[in-house]
């Protein structure tokens, strides 16, 4: 029973969602759509979860005085003083609401979106902005020219490379059209011969899933 | 001006008949298009007849292609049953996990997993989860740490599930270090600084990634790479798959990361639908190749037929 109550909620689900993808029979879609629903709503509240995993692997830690405590508590802190500058906002926009007559207010000079737009977003962009350098440093261990496979992929990325920069066109007319011959046959042809492969195999395990062949979300 | 033909009135053969009532079958109207310069191009109509007015006719070839994967799989799982051997080819990055625990037992450090940034309404985390549960195995077997990072909270939960199970059925409960189990942030460069957190301070000698990843992933594989851990990723995102080549040890591409599941458990009704995705693909290739001949003979021979028959297979495939 444990087992085949998960596995009926996936098969019944799953199957609804079969019948909205191909049916323009409206009673399905709007099943499908009542169950998408539940489903955003279920994770929602899973959000809470993490958070209490967040709080008690990091709380464990700071208490412990355990390596690198210090890290673990300015998360910790961090953490909190978004949720509160958060509610406040919420709050701030309530009132204002309320004395508006009920028209939804949007307040911009709050602290969590001094905090957002100040500390958030610069960070975020910094750890993207960290690829330029990987991406560099992953080229120049995957172009060393070790073997005949890597060799041919030395030479066609320095073609492409040259290809798709404007000295590349005046140092030889030729580059520019090879760089768009690699990448539009050669390249093209590969991706999709991998594109094809992942799809079937999509198909493959969403059909075991949904039958219940495979239940992943149930080996425990 | 081209003056829009019906497809019956110029069929002048059998076969071209045949194929009228083949299109007409599938909800298609063959037209072709005259001009007064004699040129001619093949289009198609989409015209329902009545008992299909609830299918969307658009989608018609991902429903064939579900189609023909049932029917090859009831096939050959029915073989199965019977006693048909499946062979599944030797899966090198799937072999190197064990490796890198191996590796990382012998250096006394973590493993590292994650099961892709996605949620579990994605397929690719639900076959990373499968990977989990054998590297959990084989990680409680050798008595190594495992750590698992995750982006959402659904799947940290299912994830303590499937790593506590999976240390049971080896024999070592303890295995299962709760505070291994770690869920970081919602919010992707977050979540990216945290599992770049955990290499760098902690140091897994084995960093095994499975699922589905975004531009985070030659972050999280070079980070990795510089502390030195042996790295296997797994994906089918394939504009991530050059990052990851580049950057690990050992890469399953695309359909091996789907296919992991079946070569680790080995269960005939598993392997059966790989098979069957096999053959699926040799009719896509039968496909592809009939269309690439259709496609020259019609550049080479342009007759509406031709173009009928190329026009007929796009609609379809």
């Amino acid at each position: 029973m444990r087992n085949r109550v998960p596995v009926f909620i996936c098969g019944f689900v799953g199957i609804f969602m079969i019948l909205k993808y191909f049916s323009t029979y409206s009673p399905f879609a709007k099943i499908a759509e009542e169950l998408e629903q539940w489903g955003m709503v279920t994770l929602s509240f899973a959000i809470v979860l993490g958070v209490l995993n967040l709080i008690k692997i990091n709380l464990k830690a700071v208490m412990e005085r355990k390596k690198d405590w210090g890290y673990k508590l300015l998360l910790l802190v961090s953490m909190f003083t978004m949720m509160i500058a958060g509610g406040v906002k919420w709050y701030r926009e309530e009132m204002a609401g309320r004395a508006t007559g009920g028209l939804p207010v949007a307040i911009h000079d709050s602290l969590f979106d001094f905090m957002f737009d100040h500390v958030y977003f610069p960070l975020s962009a910094t750890i993207f902005a960290l690829l330029a350098f990987f991406v560099a440093s992953a080229a120049f261990r995957a172009f060393r020219a070790k073997n005949v496979h890597a060799t041919l992929l030395l030479v066609a990325a320095v073609i492409v490379m040259i290809g798709r920069v404007p000295i590349g066109g005046a140092i030889w007319k030729g580059f520019p059209w090879l760089q768009e011959w690699i990448m539009t046959w050669p390249n093209t042809a590969g991706q999709r011969a991998i594109q094809i492969g992942a799809a079937i195999g999509m198909i493959a395990t969403g059909l075991r899933v949904i039958f219940g062949v495979e239940k992943p979300y149930l080996k425990g | 001006m081209r003056m829009p033909l019906p497809f019956e009135q110029t069929a002048r053969t059998s076969a071209d008949r045949a194929i009228h009532r083949v299109a007409k079958a599938w909800g298609i109207a063959l037209v072709l298009l005259a001009s007064e310069s004699g040129a001619w191009a093949a289009e198609t109509q989409r015209i329902l007849p009545k008992e299909w007015n609830y299918l969307d006719v658009g989608k018609l070839p991902v429903l064939i292609t579900l189609l023909l994967f049932g029917a090859f799989y009831l096939y050959l799982y029915r073989e199965t049953k019977v006693g048909r051997p499946m062979r599944l080819r030797r899966l090198p990055g799937i072999d190197a996990i064990e490796e890198a625990i191996a590796r990382a037992t012998e250096m006394g450090r973590p493993v590292l997993f994650i099961p892709g940034i996605n949620d579990i309404d994605d397929i690719q985390t639900l076959a990373g989860i499968n990977i989990l549960s054998h590297v959990a195995y084989i990680a409680a077997e050798y008595d190594t740490p495992l750590i698992v990072a995750c982006r959402r909270s659904v799947v940290l939960t299912i994830s303590e599930e499937v790593v506590k199970a999976a240390s049971l059925a080896a024999g070592r409960p303890e295995n299962y270090i709760p505070n291994n189990m770690r869920y970081l942030s919602d919010d992707q460069f977050a979540f990216t600084a945290g599992v770049n957190g955990i290499m760098l301070r902690e140091r897994p000698a084995s960093c095994i990634y499975q699922g589905c990843f975004y531009s985070e992933s030659l972050t999280l594989a070079e980070t990795g790479s510089m502390s030195g851990a042996i790295q296997v990723a797994g994906t089918a995102n394939v504009a991530q798959l050059p990052f990851f080549v580049a950057a690990c040890d050992f890469t399953l591409i695309g359909e091996e990361f789907f296919a992991a599941s079946a070569y680790l458990s080995r269960d005939p009704s598993v392997v059966a639908s790989i098979e069957a995705a096999d053959r699926l693909k040799m009719v896509y290739l039968i496909v592809i190749l009939v269309g690439v001949a259709l496609a020259t003979a019609v550049n080479l021979f342009p007759s509406p037929t031709l173009m009928t028959y190329l026009q007929l297979l796009k609609e379809i495939f």
